[in-house]
């Protein structure tokens, strides 16, 4: 039975989201919302209209980047679930280029906007690990409570030296010569830089020695070790990596949609980033089209409300139901190796 | 002096939603079963009590909804982990993300207003005569669950410690084949725990929301109300080495704590006030980093049971 379920995955798994759609119709008619109206409204505003296609893309970007940063060490089973504290750390870092150097050529203040970015994510993404290599702590309790020191260090950094005098946790916009050129709309360069990316990453992790000593890693880690794969060194690079991508996050979201770094930078989309990595199964290319879903889903939840009076936290409802379904799906497939000894 | 006492009793209140998800946590863990959806259990605790008591006014049956949701939810995940061999990690952080979601949607669509209940919501206790004493009356006059709490703490250590009863809850933990060998039933021990524990997440999330706060709202979005407490509880586990009443300890230090850093921000107002809000997350971390190697975590926790 549970063979037979599996064949069917692609079915069972758009059946799945229909039933998703059907709770929420449900529970919205009961609230007294239009159940059908405001499940429409919602898909047509996240992803068939021209401007809040724009917001769409606009949201997806860093959705996508903390997939990668959660997915490539997940490769090798190192959960980064850190990615909101390294987005915070990022951001603020290139916040503090942005504003604080000024005068210098365009070609030269964005790349190092973005680098900046990238360092301060992979730095904060490198505490776990080395506690986790040096004293043996679980990187999946260290991460999620750095995430809150990391957004704390943002504000006390907001709220007193990097702010502006007005007291407000924002930072000063930042030089004109570090802002992402937009390319159509809303829609920054920010965009571009998302698919080179998802596709070097799928190439290095299917193609090159270090990406098949990680997949070896997350096969087994003992046996990886005892075959000559020195673990935490690998590991470590790519969480130097994963945890660089969401640091580059903040600095995108800085640089190419706020001009200026603030306190509700993100609203917990490193979370939402991995959601995304487990929808595509931590594929590369499929998580550019995941981000892209999920982004459309918090637009639409965003902009229905506006239309409907539906609270925009049905987008987080149907992500919810969503996230559970792929458990089910992941379960079945477990249930189904065992049951044939696989 | 009477500072001090207003400190500690705030401090215990605070360690209470910590202590009472811990408990689950060990609880559950003895058996076997890492349930790091704490989180998202304690959301649906604390938003179904709150949607509970502003629609029956009676604080009684708003505990009773928050343990059948926690229930419900411990059953769900007991099948998901037990009987489909899911990864327990990931079904945990489903269980946050999921949780987080349908509690915050179930209360927008109920259209209340987003207001602080005035007054007491669960009934209060002075035990006699000591109440009356100045320095410890803020202390020993809180409500009825805070001094459950620490009843159940007593009880749950005697359960997983004294009776023939903890033995094969540990056992199951330990090594479930032996269990299996021995004529037990490690599957239904693993099942039972894995409900009880999350009743247990629930109704922590129900004393956050209906007496700390006294309010339901969401921080911010996939951050409810429980504010991550769901992962510092896992932490309180660990630092207390999977020991009720160590655990019981340790959630006072972190509750202490988170009580204490309110205060200091208003005698300190030069200091920015994040570097406080942060103190109880860099304690956890530090506690973390102290203790992770010594605790004796059960061997088989977060492995399935392969018949």
């Amino acid at each position: 039975m549970w063979r037979t379920l599996i064949r069917y995955r692609v079915a069972l798994f758009l059946l799945f989201l229909f039933f998703a759609f059907l709770l929420m119709g449900v529970s919205l008619s009961i609230g007294g919302y239009p159940p059908f109206e405001a499940s429409i409204e919602m898909l047509r505003r996240g992803f068939f209209e021209r401007g809040s296609l724009e917001t769409t893309i606009v949201n997806a970007v860093p959705i996508i980047l903390t997939a990668f940063a959660f997915s490539l060490p997940f490769k090798g089973n190192y959960w980064n679930l850190g990615g909101e504290g390294q987005l915070y750390i990022g951001g603020i870092l290139a916040g503090w280029i942005g504003f604080a150097l000024t005068g210098l050529p365009n070609f030269v203040h964005l790349p190092l906007l973005l680098c900046v970015g990238f360092i301060g994510g992979a730095l904060w993404g490198l505490l776990p690990v080395i506690l986790r290599f040096r004293v043996g702590i679980s990187e999946i309790l260290s991460s999620m409570i750095l995430n809150f020191i990391g957004i704390y260090i943002a504000y006390i950094l907001l709220f007193g030296p990097l702010g502006t005098k007005s007291g407000m946790p924002f930072t000063e916009v930042i030089a004109s010569t570090a802002m992402l050129p937009r390319l159509l709309g809303r829609i920054h360069a920010g965009f571009l830089l998302v698919f080179p990316i998802g596709f070097i990453l799928y190439f290095t992790v299917k193609k090159t020695t270090f990406g098949y000593k990680l997949r070896c890693i997350g096969l087994n880690s003992r046996t990886a070790e005892a075959g000559g794969i020195r673990v935490s060194r690998v590991i470590i690079k790519s969480v130097l990596v994963g945890a660089g991508l969401a640091g580059l996050a903040g600095a995108v979201e800085v640089s190419g949609v706020y001009t200026y770094m603030w306190n509700l930078i993100s609203p917990n989309l490193s979370y939402l980033g991995i959601v995304v990595a487990f929808l595509s199964r931590q594929n590369f290319l499929g998580i550019l089209v995941g981000g892209v879903f999920i982004g459309g889903l918090l637009t639409g939840g965003r902009l229905t409300r506006a239309a409907t009076g539906v609270p925009e936290e049905a987008a987080y409802f149907l992500i919810g139901l969503i996230l559970l379904m792929v458990l089910i799906m992941y379960s079945i497939e477990t249930k189904a190796k065992v049951e044939t000894g696989g | 002096m009477i500072i001090v006492g207003g400190i500690v009793a705030a401090g215990l209140r605070m360690a209470v939603p910590i202590l009472l998800a811990a408990l689950g946590i060990s609880l559950t863990g003895s058996s076997g079963v890492l349930n790091l959806g704490a989180e998202g259990i304690m959301e649906v605790g604390a938003a179904s009590a709150f949607i509970a008591f502003t629609l029956t006014g009676s604080s009684g049956s708003s505990l009773l909804i928050a343990v059948f949701a926690g229930v419900f939810l411990g059953l769900l995940f007991a099948f998901l982990v037990i009987d489909l061999y899911t990864d327990q990690v990931l079904a945990g952080l489903t269980f946050w993300i999921f949780g987080v979601g349908i509690s915050s949607y179930m209360f927008k669509i109920q259209k209340l207003p987003i207001v602080t209940v005035k007054g007491e919501v669960l009934p209060r206790l002075s035990i006699p005569f000591l109440s009356q004493v100045p320095i410890i009356k803020d202390i020993l006059s809180q409500d009825l669950l805070l001094y459950s709490t620490f009843i159940l703490m007593v009880i749950v250590w005697v359960l997983l410690y004294k009776t023939r009863w903890g033995l094969m809850i540990r056992a199951s933990g330990h090594s479930p084949a032996a269990v299996k060998s021995s004529g037990g039933y490690p599957r239904i021990i693993r099942y039972l725990c894995t409900i009880l524990g999350s009743a247990f997440m629930a109704l922590g999330g129900a004393y956050l929301s209906l007496e700390i706060a006294k309010a339901y709202y969401l921080p911010s979005p996939l951050i409810g109300i429980a504010q991550l407490r769901g992962f510092i509880a896992i932490v309180v586990t660990i630092f207390g080495s999977w020991n009720p009443l160590k655990i019981g300890a340790a959630s006072l230090l972190i509750g202490g704590v988170d009580a204490l850093q309110l205060r200091l921000q208003r005698m300190f107002p030069g200091i920015p006030i994040y570097f406080f809000v942060m103190l109880p997350y860099l304690i956890a971390l530090f506690s973390l980093i102290v203790t992770f190697k010594k605790a004796e975590s059960p061997q088989s926790l977060g492995k399935p049971f392969i018949e």
